[in-house]
């Protein structure tokens, strides 16, 4: 996090409630993951799988999570490439998204 | 100032809100939604926003829907939009551009960042009003003032309702902004009205308005199917940028203009034929020149297309003095 954006007053609220939206996300996540859970075919549920990343990309690099903003952006533009091309790959798709998890949950780890 | 912001991500709203308060001591009011920004702004117990900040990507109607919306009303014609963005939304800020928007925020925010557009703005809405002081439409009913004060000929103008055309100030922030890699495949060139002077002199403000407005639509038609924005820089110039990687055959292009000004049969105000032609500079491809060094390569276009204006009616001046020599 860089000093300027370390002052601002609210950043620790806004943080808190990052991590609490973030526990909700990774369950969407999950959901979505499973057809039988969701109810939605691949496209869609793939569709907002990626809606999700594209928010947390947005907002953690902010709030000092650079690398988790990172790779919820990796797994963002993974998507959104195979969407429109069909590349990389399901595969792929599906380990971007699995990267992004594992490190979303050890950083709630670390803030326990 | 006072400011809405409007994103559907709470926390991007609670940063805003906090950015904005800490970075200016600004009046922060926030929408979930692009529809629950327009009940806000069409609510007249509202006072009117100085400034907006929008989201481009939103469910159901998008940031670039709603800046193209604001844009109609007479209260938002002109106040500064700033989009956010993610940085590998290109496409999305030449949509937002030519919708409307005069500058862009990228995500994750960097404060500082934040607050030079912010102080940008701000600085621009004290100027002039948001964007250049004088605006011309092709719908004359948008206008905010009749054309009875002539603008001054270096002064550059907003012109709406042509596809792809911007506000200068815009412009300069669109290039200024795109980071090196985004920059592979851009050129920009200018393209000059030939005897500005002259025209100007001969003109009406309203007869001045509709050559500006006319050409620009023809420059415009001519580019499609092209990527690209366009903005009026004064003195008779239009600033281009095309995407995409398309290299412009500008003699081409410049040949297809003029042609289709031609058939446009314009006339002055006292009924003379107007006939007059343009020309373009030397293209400038924007690889690798990011930031200030992409405004040198606007600067150089510019002053390519003016000199070239210049250079075309000193020729043919000396022909007809050769003519009547010989």
């Amino acid at each position: 996090m860089i000093e300027a954006q370390a002052k601002l007053p609210g950043l620790e609220r806004i943080r808190a409630r990052f991590l609490d939206m973030l526990v909700e996300r990774l369950g969407d996540i999950d959901r979505l993951c499973d057809p039988e859970l969701s109810g939605l075919g691949p496209r869609e549920a793939l569709e907002q799988v990626q809606a999700i990343l594209h928010k947390i990309a947005g907002t953690a690099g902010t709030l000092g999570m650079t690398q988790l903003g990172d790779t919820a952006r990796n797994g963002e533009n993974t998507i959104i490439s195979y969407l429109g091309t069909g590349k990389p790959g399901n595969e792929a798709v599906y380990r971007s998204v699995a990267e992004f998890i594992i490190l979303a949950e050890e950083t709630l780890d670390a803030e326990d | 100032m006072r400011i809405l912001a409007v994103d559907d991500d709470p926390i991007i709203i609670e940063l805003l809100s906090e950015l904005l308060t800490v970075i200016g001591q600004h009046d922060v009011e926030t929408a979930e939604s692009a529809i629950d920004a327009l009940k806000i702004v069409q609510n007249p117990a509202h006072k009117r926003f100085d400034c907006i900040l929008l989201d481009i990507q939103m469910p159901g109607m998008t940031g670039i829907e709603l800046a193209a919306k604001l844009r109609e009303m007479p209260d938002y014609a002109r106040i500064p939009i700033l989009m956010i963005t993610a940085m590998s939304d290109k496409t999305y800020i030449d949509r937002a551009f030519a919708a409307g928007a005069t500058d862009y925020i990228t995500k994750p925010f960097d404060i500082d960042e934040v607050r030079f557009r912010i102080k940008s703005a701000e600085q621009r809405l004290k100027d002039a009003g948001g964007m250049t002081r004088k605006i011309f439409s092709v719908n004359k009913l948008r206008q905010q003032t009749p054309a009875t004060e002539k603008v001054a000929l270096n002064e550059p103008v907003t012109i709406f309702d042509v596809d792809g055309v911007i506000d200068y100030f815009a412009f300069e922030n669109y290039v200024t902004q795109l980071s090196r890699s985004s920059m592979f495949g851009s050129t920009v060139f200018g393209i000059a009205i030939r005897e500005i002077d002259k025209l100007y002199r001969e003109s009406t403000a309203f007869g001045f308005e509709c050559l500006i407005t006319d050409t620009s639509e023809a420059i415009s038609d001519c580019l499609k199917p092209n990527n690209f924005l366009i903005a009026y820089a004064g003195n008779g110039t239009f600033l281009c940028v095309l995407e995409g990687g398309a290299r412009p055959d500008l003699e081409r292009l410049v040949d297809a203009i003029n042609l289709t000004l031609h058939q446009m049969d314009l006339y002055f105000c006292d009924g003379r034929k107007l006939d007059f032609r343009v020309c373009a500079g030397q293209p400038q491809r924007l690889i690798w020149r990011a930031g200030k060094n992409a405004m040198e390569a606007v600067i150089a276009a510019h002053e390519s297309a003016e000199s070239e204006a210049l250079k075309r009616e000193k020729m043919l001046n000396d022909f007809w003095i050769t003519e009547q020599a010989g």
